[in-house]
């Protein structure tokens, strides 16, 4: 089975959502400007993706992340490049000098996928063509498989530089608090989607509960979240969910100044006798 | 110079009927200062008078429970409305009606919509449906006019003693 068609009919992060809701497998080809973009897809996780545009080397992305020292990097390359090239794969050399473990390469692999495939899903134009096809992983002992949701978290954290924010890697099972201070909802302009995202935090629910109550798609919500974090109007919640909330007092009434009330209903009862 | 404006949130377990009634409301003497879709899908909001009166619409279910917690808060008053030819949406209002009397002390007042028409349900069946105690008001919405319901309301919540 082939399936073929344009960025503009089926961006790619909705075609990869079609892909991980059914399970598929395959091998998705990305055209577009910026060059091609190779996505391998196993039981609707995302496995490997490279692109001829971003290209961020393993080395590079464990110094990003703080795992792996330019010395060591650098130390680390020498022995693969006396060791016959690049025939040895970084990761393989750096574990087996035990410069890094096996969760720092998956962490700084899923990174690389994550930041590959978001930054191509914000093409709007181009063309992609899916194939049912197998795929071998390099022979390296450390093979990641990411969902959907994790890609655009993953991805969206990196590319739109949420360092700022200081949230650190979210997932879905996290819980969303509204940030103190949020009181005066009506002053806040907002899209409906960040809207309905807003309003269904309630400090039980997590991301995925939220993207299921709000009939969102995960990518929907996660676009969403980090548009309220940067607003700072919504915070992420560490660890267990809190326990419900239990109402034990109803929100006392306002109680307006009588003039207001009183001149207001002259108002209104003049224009109902006029009309 | 006005004082603080008076927030009347109209409910309604059909989104779209506050909508519809907000939009009725066309003050002749004042003007609609604002209007704004800012709530989303939830609603809309409107100054009117002179800036006295902050209407709200806004669906009278328990799905937003965080944001209906702020709403709540500086509440004058809500007005819930019925659509008297659908009667099989009296259950969820009166769940609606449980979860807004939890949540908020601020007095309410039901409007009907075509409650005039040949298959509507009457004003008692409402009551007995609807399970009201005396204490609730009902007043039926002429051609589906938000306007007596609000000016109902209005003179409940002058009624109701202050504390001192």
């Amino acid at each position: 089975m082939a399936l073929q068609g344009t960025l503009a009919e089926l961006p790619l992060l909705d075609l990869l959502e079609i892909f991980s809701r059914y399970y598929r497998s395959g091998w998705l080809s990305v055209e577009s400007a910026k060059g091609r973009t190779e996505i391998y897809i196993d039981a609707g996780r995302i496995i490997y993706a490279e692109s001829e545009a971003d290209r961020k080397p393993l080395g590079k992305m464990l110094l990003g992340r703080g795992l792996l020292s330019q010395e060591r990097l650098d130390e680390a390359l020498h022995s693969q490049k006396s060791q016959g090239g690049g025939r040895r794969m970084l990761g393989e050399l750096l574990l087996e000098l035990g410069l890094v473990t096996e969760a720092d390469i998956e962490e700084a692999l899923a990174d690389q996928l994550a930041e590959t495939v978001y930054r191509t899903s914000l093409e709007s134009d181009g063309s992609f063509v899916y194939k049912v096809a197998g795929y071998e992983p390099p022979g390296s002992k450390v093979v990641v498989k990411l969902r959907i949701d994790e890609v655009v978290l993953r991805g969206m954290a990196r590319v739109e530089d949420m360092s700022h924010l200081g949230i650190g890697l979210l997932s879905f099972r996290q819980v969303p608090l509204l940030a103190d201070g949020v009181v005066n909802l009506k002053e806040l302009d907002l899209p409906p989607e960040e809207w309905k995202v807003l309003s269904l935090i309630d400090g039980r629910r997590n991301l995925d509960e939220i993207t299921l109550a709000g009939n969102l798609t995960r990518f929907s919500t996660a676009r969403a979240l980090f548009s309220l974090l940067g607003k700072r109007l919504v915070e992420i919640g560490i660890g267990a969910s809190p326990p419900p909330v239990q109402r034990t007092a109803a929100i006392q009434a306002a109680r307006p100044d009588p003039e207001t009330l009183e001149n207001l209903k002259r108002t209104l009862e003049g224009e109902e006798n006029a009309g | 110079m006005p004082g603080k404006p008076v927030t009347v949130l109209v409910l309604a377990d059909k989104p779209e009927l506050a909508l519809t009634l907000l939009e009725s409301f066309r003050p002749t003497q004042g003007q609609i200062s604002e209007l704004t879709t800012i709530y989303g899908f939830l609603g809309r909001y409107y100054h009117v008078a002179g800036g006295e009166l902050e209407l709200v619409a806004a669906p009278s279910n328990s799905d937003l429970p965080s944001l209906f917690d702020l709403l709540a808060e500086g509440l004058a008053g809500y007005i819930v409305a019925v659509d008297c030819l659908d009667h099989s949406r009296f259950p969820s209002i009166r769940a609606g009606l449980d979860f807004w009397e939890l949540i908020s002390a601020a007095p309410r007042i039901l409007a009907l919509t075509n409650y005039d028409e040949p298959n509507a349900v009457d004003r008692l069946t409402v009551r007995q449906l609807l399970r009201l105690s005396v204490d609730d008001q009902v007043v039926p919405l002429p051609e589906g006019q938000l306007r007596p319901a609000i000016i109902s309301l209005l003179k409940m919540i002058l009624s109701r003693p202050r504390e001192v």
